[in-house]
């Protein structure tokens, strides 16, 4: 499975974290494990997540999420050694 | 960059105690807002309480959908963000469309929601529904003002949020005791804008690629209309001698008659612009995102091309096609570091030329019944630099786009991202209040029409000098085609033959209304439509059979278009 690692900086606003997941799963990504801690005036989330098919880019979703006003900084961690497989990513269930 | 009041407003920067409604209010004239649109209702009435003795221009609309869409339309003829507002639960949904709307085609917009009473919050209270979450994918940023004192600046906000960059809608969501509670503020002037540089390396790398193509062409998107960078792209067009195509929503940043534009690219596109594209080596694309229904399947998108990628949403470049070149920043920027180049490319620009001159627009349909295409063309040209169609979605929509003359990007006003139906009535009511001199004309189907037939009181209520064209084939004609195409010929809940007369309709809402039903009628018709002075209804009849050509099939490459014959 394709798991891409995430650490996000954002301010201490409420919603952010919503704003974030929404982000991740309407641009075709799973959240699979998500910790949050706070750090100076802000936040910080280290989110892993696996695209739905191999199409989907996490260069992209970090643009996307680096968009976001309350979002500082996205940094991608640790890239996957997994190709997305082209024709499908282990459901999200089965993940859980 | 984020000053409060400062000298270029009325309003004095000193701290005074108001109530939150009269922070809205007095907020939103700080940002210079004029005109607003909207809808009340309970959690919103102290608004609308303040907003009677206050020096904005509440248009009312008859449906909360109306009112963001007549916002967005004012929005995208000024460039600015339009306001609407509306209550909670029903009032902040009905306006959810028009705000997804505005995120699909990034147009600049706030939309001001009341809330119930924090205390209520979360408890299903009347009219309460989660406005932030329903919101939350089709908005560039939103807000719940929890205090009073925080107006202000969120107002402030919201509105740079909105338009900087690449626009889209920003919701704030304001509970009821935050309008009522009385706070000590100061207002915001409206706040600086930051720009993005783009890298001078990228440019002269992209300068680089350019010179060295022998059969370039620009391929132009709303970004550029909505970058503000119309006239330094049409400077960067003629200075290079490059054949350009454009999608839907880049219509008229150049004019129409252009000698170097080959006409809109994509799944209704013209022939001799989508084959220049799967020609072309290089797409110098500006503001484009490679939308399915322009490219067609994008992996057989332009197969011989080099990308050089030009945006100010960094996200875009590389989504959906890689590039071998992507610039991110201002397009006028980016338009102006490359002027000096000039690649030789003659014998391209000649074929490119000749490919258009092959494949012209026809007019000569048989019958003694209108043809939507000769009419919308007659339209728009007698109309001349003035004239802005406000479309509809589906089969005249397309044929607006095909067929209509325009002289700029705002003469073509249209849901290309979202498609809406019912998008085109209110958003012809924003737009001719935003510029009253055009010739503004809402034209839509009969399926369409109907979803926002209400707003025909909102032209009556303001004698807003709107032409309204409805375009009848009593069919939702862009389903029937691909039933006719795709689906055997199963027509399957595509008949609106038993639409009511639009005419008597129209002039029950105090319109003047006519009907146009042969082809002999058109000429005379649309000298009617265009000297009438007041609100004006044309309902023109076409045959339910027509069908828009050429088209790309769902899936297939653009190459592979249908025609007609």
């Amino acid at each position: 499975m394709t798991i891409e690692t995430l650490s996000i900086e954002t301010d201490n606003v409420n919603g952010t974290l919503r704003r974030i997941w929404t982000i991740i799963e309407q641009r075709g990504w799973y959240v699979r494990s998500l910790l949050v801690e706070e750090v100076e005036s802000g936040a910080r989330t280290w989110v892993q997540v696996s695209p739905e098919d191999g199409r989907r880019q996490i260069h992209t979703l970090r643009h996307q999420l680096e968009k976001l006003v309350n979002v500082r900084s996205v940094e991608l961690l640790e890239r996957s050694r997994v190709q997305p497989s082209v024709f499908e990513e282990i459901p999200y269930a089965e993940a859980i | 960059m984020t000053a409060q009041a400062a000298a270029n407003t009325d309003i004095e920067p000193q701290m005074q105690t108001m109530r939150g409604a009269d922070i809205v209010v007095h907020a939103l004239e700080a940002q210079g807002v004029k005109t607003v649109f909207g809808y009340p209702g309970g959690a919103i009435m102290p608004v609308y309480d303040a907003l009677a003795g206050s020096s904005l221009k509440h248009v009312l609309c008859r449906h909360e959908q109306g009112a963001a869409f007549a916002a967005a339309g004012w929005s995208r003829m000024r460039g600015k963000a339009g306001v609407c507002i509306a209550t909670s639960g029903p009032g902040a949904t009905n306006l959810v469309t028009g705000i997804a709307d505005a995120f699909m085609d990034s147009v600049p917009l706030v939309a001001i929601t009341g809330q119930v009473d924090q205390a209520v919050m979360g408890t299903d209270a009347f009219q309460e529904i989660d406005t932030f979450g329903i919101t939350m994918p089709v908005v560039k940023h939103s807000y719940i003002v929890r205090h009073t004192e925080d107006l202000p600046k969120v107002i402030a906000e919201a509105f740079r949020i909105a338009e900087e960059g690449r626009p889209g809608p920003v919701l704030i969501d304001i509970p009821k005791d935050v309008q009522n509670k009385e706070a000590d503020v100061e207002l915001f002037a409206p706040l600086d804008h930051t720009r993005a540089e783009a890298d001078e390396e990228a440019l002269a790398h992209a300068a680089d690629v350019i010179m060295s193509a022998q059969k370039p062409l620009f391929y132009l998107g709303g970004g550029i209309v909505r970058a503000g960078a119309v006239d330094e792209v049409r400077a960067l067009i003629e200075a290079t001698g490059i054949p350009t195509v454009a999608t839907l929503q880049a219509q008229g940043v150049l004019p129409t008659d252009h000698p170097q534009f080959m006409g809109m690219l994509g799944m209704h596109g013209s022939r001799s612009a989508n084959l220049a594209v799967q020609e072309a080596d290089l797409l110098i694309v500006m503001g484009a995102r490679f939308d399915d229904r322009a490219t067609g399947k994008i992996a057989t998108f332009a197969p011989n091309a080099r990308i050089v990628h030009f945006d100010r949403d960094v996200s875009e470049i590389g989504k959906l096609r890689d590039a071998n070149v992507g610039v991110c920043g201002e397009l006028d920027d980016c338009a102006k570091g490359l002027m000096s180049v000039k690649p030789a490319i003659q014998p391209w620009f000649d074929q490119c030329m000749a490919s258009k001159a092959e494949t012209p627009n026809r007019y000569d349909a048989p019958g003694e019944g209108v043809y939507a295409p000769r009419f919308l063309k007659e339209l728009s040209e007698k109309a001349g630099d003035k004239f802005v169609g406000v479309a509809d979605v589906g089969q005249h929509q397309m044929w607006i786009a095909q067929h209509c003359r325009f002289s700029r990007p705002q003469a073509h006003l249209t849901s290309g991202g979202l498609g809406t139906m019912g998008f085109s009535l209110p958003t012809g009511i924003g737009a001719k209040m935003a510029e009253p001199d055009a010739t503004v004309v809402s034209i839509s189907g009969d399926g369409g029409f109907m979803m926002n037939i209400q707003e025909l009181a909102t032209i009556n209520r303001y004698k807003v000098p709107l032409k309204v064209v409805v375009i009848d084939n009593s069919r939702l004609g862009m389903v029937r085609q691909w039933q006719e195409l795709f689906f055997d010929e199963n027509y399957s809940e595509v008949d609106l033959s038993d639409n009511p007369d639009f005419a008597q309709v129209a002039r029950a809402f105090g319109l003047e209304a006519f009907t146009i039903r042969r082809a002999d009628e058109v000429s005379e018709g649309i000298d009617r439509l265009l000297n009438t002075e007041g609100p004006v209804f044309a309902h023109v009849v076409i045959d339910p059979a027509q069908n828009v050509w050429p088209l790309v099939p769902p899936g297939a490459s653009n190459a592979e278009m249908m025609d007609e014959d």
